[in-house]
């Protein structure tokens, strides 16, 4: 310690002498090395000036700073899997010189999962971490071939859903509102179209996906289970262009190029829907006229003010409809002859980046998130609406500070204002005999500090060091509930209201979250890596369905709803073969929830104006082991991932009523213990690239009758404990094949045709099993078990799309 | 006020339609643990006069290899009590059945408590049942409508509509029951050919009993307090006879309680295994063992007042007539008894 400390102090004199002496004769060259196509800053590359054979790297904003002598340079400019560049350059005063490299593969290796240095995941102290560069992503197989940016996170390890056709992550043992969803900072309340069959982000404007499920940075905060962030690709400055693509069930087309240019540059992509088609190809009559459809738009600006600050705008639009027309719903049970759902989002952000001194940088921006949802009947007599909204806006502050070689400090402040209209109930109609009801808005303020460090103690070892101080006030205005003491919280046991006013604070929290991972390097490329984290949240959607709906509505802590944390620790081997051909690692971890949210039995949520009297607060424990293999050089190409994990849950109030199985441990509805995933790549030619990916689990947990009784004439099951047993295990195998028929460049018009088959063995996986009894007397009441198991996507599904670009 | 309540449309079983657009189902034979059998209850009492059944039986394991519901609580002590200090003993009929007198009727505004003593000593009681009052049904009406697929031109659609009752939270379930003058009492099919069969009159009037078994329709009046409820979907009657179609359509006032009780029961049974449905929770009756909370006591036992209009709906007015098929009936020469129960009556409906 004292060594390096000695070291170090040694290090700063030089710099200090040496920058002494560069202020009379030498000359500052400065600038920013970047990717081509992404545009994306490059960390870590190499300038080497040829004469001098002296050399800088460039900083993790991808920017360099060196002093030279006045005259005539060479420079060689070069980055792990990037083409070398040689650059000639006469410098007379102190100047800025960008570079662009452009990554070397389309002549050599692929790389599936990039990191910025090919040996990152050994070196850095994140871990818990993987990220997806969109080419990997945009090579799996997809389904009706629309390439998922949701679901290819699926197959990384410690990640799972409930079913097909649900939105969502499960991630590591956490529930599906636990995830900070980002796209450029913003985030949404919502990450699926057409009810999780397609991802709401438009694949054609993304550049990278992050998650980060365990080593969550300071940064980020609000959320207790994981980050998954998504980063849309800066637009090009150099030239226009177009490139889109068409499939079975929806087209999508993105422009982009300089408005001004070196100054401006923008992208716009949009996304369209045409299902429909599909329905009417039904022989059901209620399928036919059913009518389902999506589109939204994405956009990004880039304003470039100086050398030194730039301004970007990011914005997005999206609007899903889905409606059961016609005498498809008018049976008995349902007062109305169609239904439309309808949910969207619109969402946009400002952010200003600026480069404060040498070696601090500002990012600051302004966010609005606001997403929507409306289920209505049109029945004049029974005509309603039925809204629900959740409005975010931010306005924050982040700074990154390279304090010294072996310190990056990273610093900010974020201030959320959430509010909430859980729902507005409308006669929407003259003659409606619906009465209007709408449940009070609700106000929050959060707010986070945080800071970290990053430490390179010695070579071998280094630390993160970070922490976020957040804070909660739920605010008026609002009338809330006090419950009879030593009593079920029930509408009877309400005792006394207290109304705020607004601006009032009703309920305040405030939480210290640390933040700490070490990293020991324990050989030449292998390491031991180490975390802790603690994370709050103070929003969560409310849902007792089995997996959420979009329609389900989000709650905000206040009077007797408390903040969800979550701490976890986790450590982890990583190893890299063959020159980082092979990137692996084995980590495991272990998570305490508090205060994790499940319902009472049989309650209604929709419009229900004291949920705290439904709601139960109990606490959760996930622990589990991840095994990852990354092949990222080579022809073939791909990822083995292996989980097994466990998640489970414990409510046990004072009362009867708010204990769930008697208050003992039981199993989440997402608890799938072993879980593989195995996605392969093999580029046979420039020409043809043949994708495979494979995934098991453990059936999900579900509920299932012990007996049956029989009341006025109907049979009913009698279920007696929650989750008590365990849906069949899930397999498929889906197979695609790019084709590239002119994979020269000399066209302008570049096409490519992707067929995807997903479920090629059609595996009838279950989605539920249920228990049906209406209808079905004759058969209960002789020996035959009514169940049934449900399969949503039960067959083999083959699509094509081609996609262009010019 | 707080209001819960319950928006007339179930927004979870479209969802479910959605998935079922392209899912599939298949039979599945799961594992179930069996649990020992509870003790339920099953049975309401009205404002109209009647005899009314109590049936005590015990649950049977969901999976079985007997015919089930063959336990019944039999030689049970059952009283009816009311806030008034009234009380009725009914009388066991065998098979688990407990009878009131024909003349019982309850009152409403009064609440009831079914007391259940069984022989070894168990007490168990239902929570005091309150029986609301019930209002009109003010008309009652239909659409039709053609199909375009299968044996039938076309079905009826009948609805009703009624005025909530004012300043109260109110709750109805509702029903219906048709009735038919059958002039056979037998039927069998000759095996010369489909179209023809070989009939017995009946010797007496008889008429066959239809019903929804296994429906459960019910409403809150949440959304809607003080106003005019219409358009109540009732059943569909099929245009297979210009004939007028006797139906007898039942309004029945229920407690908050009761209303949960069959929403809960009505969720699980048309579960349709959707990813959007609530997962099945134990359902809560309203009897309890009086001295051990932790017996497990299934059913409910109900209190209602009822506004029953008998009605024949007229099949008259269709232009087109309607679809048929040209049935052979060979009389044989005796006649049969006709067989009451549950699907035949020798009595003439009310209204008829």
């Amino acid at each position: 310690m004292v060594k390096s400390l000695r070291y170090y102090l040694l290090i700063f004199f030089c710099l200090t002498a040496l920058l002494a002496a560069a202020q009379s004769q030498y000359l500052r060259l400065s600038g920013k090395v970047y990717d081509r196509e992404s545009k994306e800053p490059l960390a870590n590359a190499n300038i080497v000036f040829k004469s001098s054979q002296t050399g800088v790297s460039t900083d993790s904003t991808g920017r360099f700073q060196i002093l030279v002598l006045p005259g005539y340079h060479v420079l060689t400019v070069s980055y792990l899997g990037y083409k070398s560049r040689t650059v000639n350059v006469t410098i007379e005063n102190s100047r800025e010189l960008n570079i662009a490299l452009t990554e070397e593969l389309k002549t050599l290796d692929e790389v599936s999962i990039s990191s910025r240095r090919s040996d990152e995941n050994i070196t850095n102290t994140q871990f818990g971490t993987n990220k997806l560069s969109m080419e990997s992503i945009s090579k799996l197989p997809s389904f009706m071939g629309e390439v998922d940016v949701v679901k290819s996170v699926l197959l990384l390890p410690g990640v799972t859903n409930v079913g097909e056709g649900t939105t969502g992550l499960n991630i590591r043992g956490s529930n599906t509102d636990q995830n900070l969803i980002l796209m450029d900072g913003i985030p949404f309340f919502n990450s699926g179209h057409l009810f999780g069959f397609f991802s709401v982000f438009n694949p054609d404007v993304v550049n990278n996906v992050t998650l980060h499920k365990g080593g969550i940075p300071a940064k980020h905060g609000g959320r207790t289970a994981a980050v998954l962030d998504v980063k849309l690709k800066s637009p090009d400055t150099e030239k226009w262009s177009v490139n889109g693509g068409a499939g079975l069930v929806a087209s999508r087309v993105l422009v982009e190029g300089p408005v001004i240019p070196e100054k401006l540059s923008m992208l716009v992509a949009g996304r369209v829907s045409y299902p429909n088609y599909l329905f009417r190809m039904s022989s059901k009559e209620e399928i036919k006229t059913t009518s389902a459809g999506f589109y939204d738009i994405t956009t990004k600006w880039e304003y470039r003010v100086s050398d030194k600050s730039r301004i970007e705008f990011t914005g997005y639009a999206s609007n899903d409809d889905f409606k059961l027309s016609g005498d498809s719903l008018s049976n008995i049970e349902i007062n109305a002859t169609s239904s439309e759902f309808n949910w969207q989002a619109l969402n946009g952000s400002v952010a200003w980046y600026k480069q404060l001194g040498k070696n601090l940088t500002l990012r600051s921006s302004a966010i609005r998130s606001l997403y929507k949802s409306t289920i209505s009947s049109p029945d004049s007599s029974n005509a309603y609406t039925l809204g629900s909204q959740i409005r975010y806006q931010s306005i924050n502050a982040d700074f990154t500070w390279q304090a010294a070689p072996n310190h990056e400090l990273d610093f900010g402040i974020a201030v959320n204002y959430y509010t909430t209209w859980p729902g507005t109930l409308k006669p929407d109609h003259p003659a409606s005999s619906i009465n209007p009801l709408q449940i009070p808005r609700e106000n929050g303020l959060e707010m986070g500090i945080y800071a970290s460090d990053q430490w390179k103690v010695s070579e071998r070892f280094s630390v993160q060091l970070g922490a976020r101080y957040s804070q909660w006030q739920a605010l008026g205005k609002a009338d809330k509930y006090e419950y009879t003491q030593g009593m079920p919280r029930t509408i009877e046991s309400i005792t006394d209201t207290v109304s705020y006013a607004d601006g009032d604070i009703i309920r305040s929290f405030a939480a210290i979250e640390p933040r700490v991972s070490v990293t020991l390097k324990v050989g030449p490329t292998s390491s031991l890596k180490a975390n802790y984290n603690r994370m709050y949240q103070y929003v969560q959607q409310v849902s007792n369905t089995t997996a959420s709906m979009p329609s389900d509505r989000w709650q905000l802590c206040t009077t007797h709803i408390n903040p969800q944390s979550t701490d976890q620790v986790s450590a982890g081997y990583f190893r890299n073969f063959q020159n980082d051909m092979f990137e692996t690692s084995a980590e495991v971890f272990y998570k305490s929830m508090n205060n994790v949210t499940d319902y009472k039995d049989g309650v209604n949520l929709l419009l229900n104006p004291v949920p705290e009297t439904a709601m139960l607060q109990g606490r959760g424990r996930a622990y589990g082991a991840e095994v990852f293999v990354n092949k990222k050089k080579g022809s073939v190409t791909g990822w083995f991932s292996y989980t097994y994990s466990q998640t489970h849950l414990k409510v046990n109030g004072d009362f009867p009523e708010e204990q769930i199985n008697n208050g003992k441990w039981y199993a989440s509805n997402y608890n799938r213990p072993n879980n593989l995933s195995l996605a392969l790549n093999y580029k046979r030619d420039n020409r043809i690239t043949y994708s495979a990916n494979f995934v098991y689990s453990t059936g999900r947990p579900y509920t299932s009758p012990s007996d049956k009784y029989l009341v006025n004439g109907v049979y009913i099951p009698n279920y007696t404990g929650r989750n008590q047993n365990k849906l069949p295990d899930y397999h498929r195998l889906d197979v695609s094949m790019t084709i590239d028929p002119n994979p020269k460049k000399e066209h302008r018009w570049k096409g490519s045709w992707t067929l995807s088959i997903y479920n090629i063995y059609a595996r009838k996986n279950a989605y539920s099993i249920f228990f049906k009894t209406k209808n079905d007397n004759y058969a209960l009441y002789l020996k035959k078990v009514n169940a049934y198991k449900l399969s949503v996507l039960g067959t083999i599904f083959p699509s094509i799309t081609y996609n262009y670009k010019f | 006020m707080i209001k819960t309540g319950y928006i007339p449309e179930n927004t979870y079983r479209c969802v479910v339609i959605y998935l079922l657009l392209i899912s599939c189902i298949s039979s599945y034979e799961p594992k179930l643990e069996p649990d020992s059998p509870k003790l339920t209850v099953d049975g309401w009492i009205s404002d109209q006069p009647g005899t009314y059944t109590i049936t005590l039986r015990y649950s049977s394991p969901y999976i079985n290899n007997e015919i089930v519901f063959t336990r019944y609580a039999e030689n049970a002590s059952v009283t009816i009590t009311d806030d008034a200090g009234g009380e009725t003993q009914l009388t066991y009929e065998g098979t688990g059945k407990y009878q009131t007198s024909p003349t019982f009727a309850g009152q409403a505004g009064r609440s009831y408590v079914l007391n259940i003593m069984l022989q070894d000593g168990t007490f168990y009681q239902s929570q005091p049942e309150m029986l609301k009052p019930v209002p009109p049904i003010d008309t009652i009406y239909t659409s039709y409508k053609e199909l375009s697929k299968g044996f039938l031109r076309g079905e009826f659609s009948v609805f009703f509509d009624f005025m909530d009752l004012a300043g109260t939270k109110d709750y109805y379930q509702w029903d219906w029951t048709h009735y038919k003058l059958e002039q056979y009492c037998h039927i069998t099919p000759s095996h010369s050919n489909e179209y023809d069969f070989l009939v017995a009159n009946c010797c007496g009037p008889c008429w066959s009993i239809d019903r929804c078994y296994g429906c459960i329709n019910i409403f809150s009046d949440t959304y809607y307090e003080d106003k005019k409820i219409s358009r109540v979907p009732v059943l569909k009657i099929p245009y297979d006879s210009k004939a007028p179609y006797f139906v007898q359509i039942r309004l029945k006032s229920l407690t908050e309680s009761a209303f949960k009780f069959w929403y809960i029961v009505s969720e699980q049974i048309n579960n349709s295994g959707g990813i959007f449905d609530k997962p099945p929770v134990t359902i809560k009756g309203n009897i309890v063992n009086v001295n051990n909370p932790n017996d497990q006591v299934l059913g409910y036992f109900g209190a209602s007042a009822i506004y029953e209009v008998p009605i024949y709906i007229d099949r008259s007015k269709i232009d087109k007539p309607p679809y048929g098929t040209a049935y052979i009936y060979r009389e044989r020469p005796i006649c049969i008894e006709c067989s009451v129960g549950p699907y035949r009556t020798d009595r003439q409906p009310t209204g008829w």
